[in-house]
């Protein structure tokens, strides 16, 4: 009778290569993160590098443009496709660790709160509350203020106020299969809490963390890309999506490109992870139910 | 011979939050229960749902702590042991086997988990173990790698019952192992039970509200009401003579398969009482056919009568007159 079944392997393959929304957003992804991590080797100029003769070059489609910089030059003459491929770095970089640090911290709490109850959840559940009380941009300013900005502090202030729905969609899930025997069986096996929770409870709450983070980590793009348009996240010359915005809203009505650019770019990393996050959640059915 | 398990006093209370204003309200799910489980007897606990069986089971488990009494095996007092102690000697098999494997993990590493949390063998020897076990519960090996979600609920509770018995427990305590399953498969997860019980001189606390199941598997036979023990017989007697007023009515109303007899009258008139708000005196008084003044007033200790003990005053030398 096993010949009959498909393997896990295939079935899930067959059930990622069949969903457009998914197979959309991780092509992105994958362009982005390739951008990321080959951006040396892709950008034809050196992001910082201002060339004052050849400043705001339209990009090529314009009748202006050349192929020396396919898409154009910013108010210094710096090359916008080099920047914008650099800037994929920055992007992705805060996203990812913000949504490690931020997943650690609320994961644990959810877990916590949602397998002891009780004081344990009350206590939880008060962080959280006092947690969502406070803006995270107010903050973000505030800290700024304090300490400067760049980029690890971009990366602690974010990560350490947006665990909050890593929390509350964890504790909840965690709720969820706490009451499955599975969990009774194993602790009558004598198992340890630790063993419970991480080899019991974890596997089984998973898909909503991954769904989750990508959420989390999409957001926390977008909100980069605010603070350093505020001037409050990643300081110049670096080269962020946010801060190129910034950069080009006093040329908006002349060059238009330049705030088109590096919107789109960030507009496009961010469907893609919230694709992918939905994707995952529509293909990630436990083992063996279709 | 002294009892393998000796469960003395057991009282299990939760507190219920009826609302942010609410004043807290006890619920005793089991009120006191005395037990001595003999080595080798397959012991029946029926009752209808919401008599604590199920919160016994869990005591016995050590799943949740008792409020009150002690619980010995082989005479170890077993309070503030580590929990392996006991999980090593008393293993579960739940009701639900949808819901007591996890569909995250491939059959063979569900079943090894009670070895690999023990430390007992490397990897490779709890997973010979775990497969050398499934063949012994009539699972081919072959199905060690497949999910759970892969498996029908009978496989799946054959599975559930390898787990238990990979450690060589002497106890399984079966919460309704059955009741989940087709007809068709109830009665061989029943025999493997039976068979295992010979093959590894196995005890049972078997519970059930399916009294055909437990006359069949049964030694010995306790009725629960309430949280209470009510009676206490072999299983044989409590069969052919029931003592308590409840036990008769239990029996009267199962169902027989000839048609136009309808359904049996039962003379339970009244709902099962709130357990939040038990009645004084005998918890079964209100639906009672017998009730007297006394037992509105006193809760009935055990008598004895002949092989069976019942908690009803009908029994007691001292009353018993009165329901002549």
């Amino acid at each position: 009778m096993d010949a009959a079944l498909p393997s896990r392997s295939s079935v899930l393959r067959s059930r990622i290569l069949g969903h457009a929304g998914l197979m959309t957003g991780l092509v992105l992804l994958a362009a982005a993160l390739v951008c990321a991590i080959f951006a040396p080797l892709l950008s034809p100029h050196d992001p910082y590098f201002q060339d004052l003769s050849a400043r705001l070059v339209p990009p090529v489609w314009h009748p202006r443009g050349d192929w020396l910089h396919p898409l154009g030059t910013d108010n210094l003459g710096r090359d916008y496709l080099s920047r914008t491929i650099y800037g994929a770095r920055v992007s992705l970089l805060i996203g990812l660790s913000v949504m490690v640090v931020s997943g650690l911290i609320g994961t644990a709490m959810g877990l916590a709160a949602g397998y002891f109850g009780g004081r344990t959840d009350m206590v939880v559940s008060f962080v959280v509350t006092a947690r969502l009380a406070m803006p995270v941009v107010l903050v973000a300013l505030a800290v700024v203020a304090l300490v400067g900005g760049s980029l690890v502090v971009v990366i602690a202030v974010l990560g350490l106020l947006k665990w909050d729905r890593f929390a509350v969609v964890m504790r909840a899930a965690t709720q969820q299969a706490r009451a499955q025997d599975y969990v009774a069986a194993a602790k009558a096996t004598g198992a340890s809490t630790f063993r419970v929770l991480l080899g019991e409870v974890l596997p089984n709450i998973l898909p909503q963390l991954v769904v989750v983070a990508t959420l989390e980590m999409a957001s926390a793009i977008l909100l980069e890309a605010a603070l350093s348009f505020l001037g409050l996240g990643v300081q110049p010359p670096l080269p962020s999506w946010g801060l190129m915005v910034s950069e080009a809203k006093a040329y908006m009505f002349f060059s238009f490109w330049m705030i088109a650019i590096p919107g789109t770019a960030l507009g496009l990393l961010v469907l893609a992870i919230n694709l992918v996050g939905d994707g995952i959640r529509d293909v990630a059915a436990p083992e063996g139910r279709a | 011979m002294s009892a393998l398990m000796q469960v003395e006093g057991v009282h299990r209370a939760f507190s219920v939050s009826r609302g942010l204003f609410a004043r807290k309200r006890t619920l005793h799910a089991v009120n006191g229960i005395d037990l001595e489980i003999e080595k080798g007897e397959v012991l029946g606990i029926v009752g209808e749902s919401g008599c604590g069986k199920s919160t016994l089971a869990r005591i016995l488990l050590g799943l949740i702590p008792a409020s009150a009494g002690r619980i010995a095996l082989s005479g170890t007092d077993l309070r503030g042991l580590d929990r392996r102690v006991l999980a090593a000697r008393v293993q579960p098999v739940f009701q639900d086997p949808y819901g007591s494997l996890n569909p995250r993990k491939r059959i063979a590493s569900i079943v090894a988990l009670p070895l690999a949390v023990h430390g007992m063998g490397d990897r490779t020897e709890q997973r010979r173990r775990a497969i050398e076990m499934l063949e012994r519960v009539g699972l081919p090996a072959r199905l060690a790698d497949n999910y759970p979600g892969q498996l029908s609920g009978g496989q799946r509770q054959r599975v559930a019952i390898a787990r238990a018995l990979v450690m060589r427990p002497e106890i399984v305590i079966c919460d309704e192992p059955t009741s989940a399953l087709d007809v068709s498969v109830q009665s061989q997860i029943l025999n493997l039970l039976m068979d295992l019980r010979q093959e590894f001189g196995l005890t049972y606390v078997f519970i059930s509200h399916n009294l055909a199941v437990v006359e069949h598997i049964a030694t010995r036979v306790a009725v629960m009401y309430l949280g209470r023990v009510v009676e206490l017989a072999p299983a044989a007697e409590i069969f052919a003579r029931p003592r308590h007023p409840y036990t008769q009515a239990l029996l009267a109303s199962v169902l027989t398969p000839e048609p136009g007899k309808g359904l049996p009258d039962t003379h339970l008139g009244l709902a099962f009482p709130d357990p939040l708000d038990p009645p004084p005196g005998c918890g079964f008084n209100p639906r009672c056919a017998y009730a007297r003044a006394v037992c509105r007033e006193r809760v009935p200790a055990f008598s004895e009568d002949g092989p069976a003990k019942a908690a009803c005053h009908a029994y007691d030398p001292t009353f018993g007159k009165e329901f002549a």
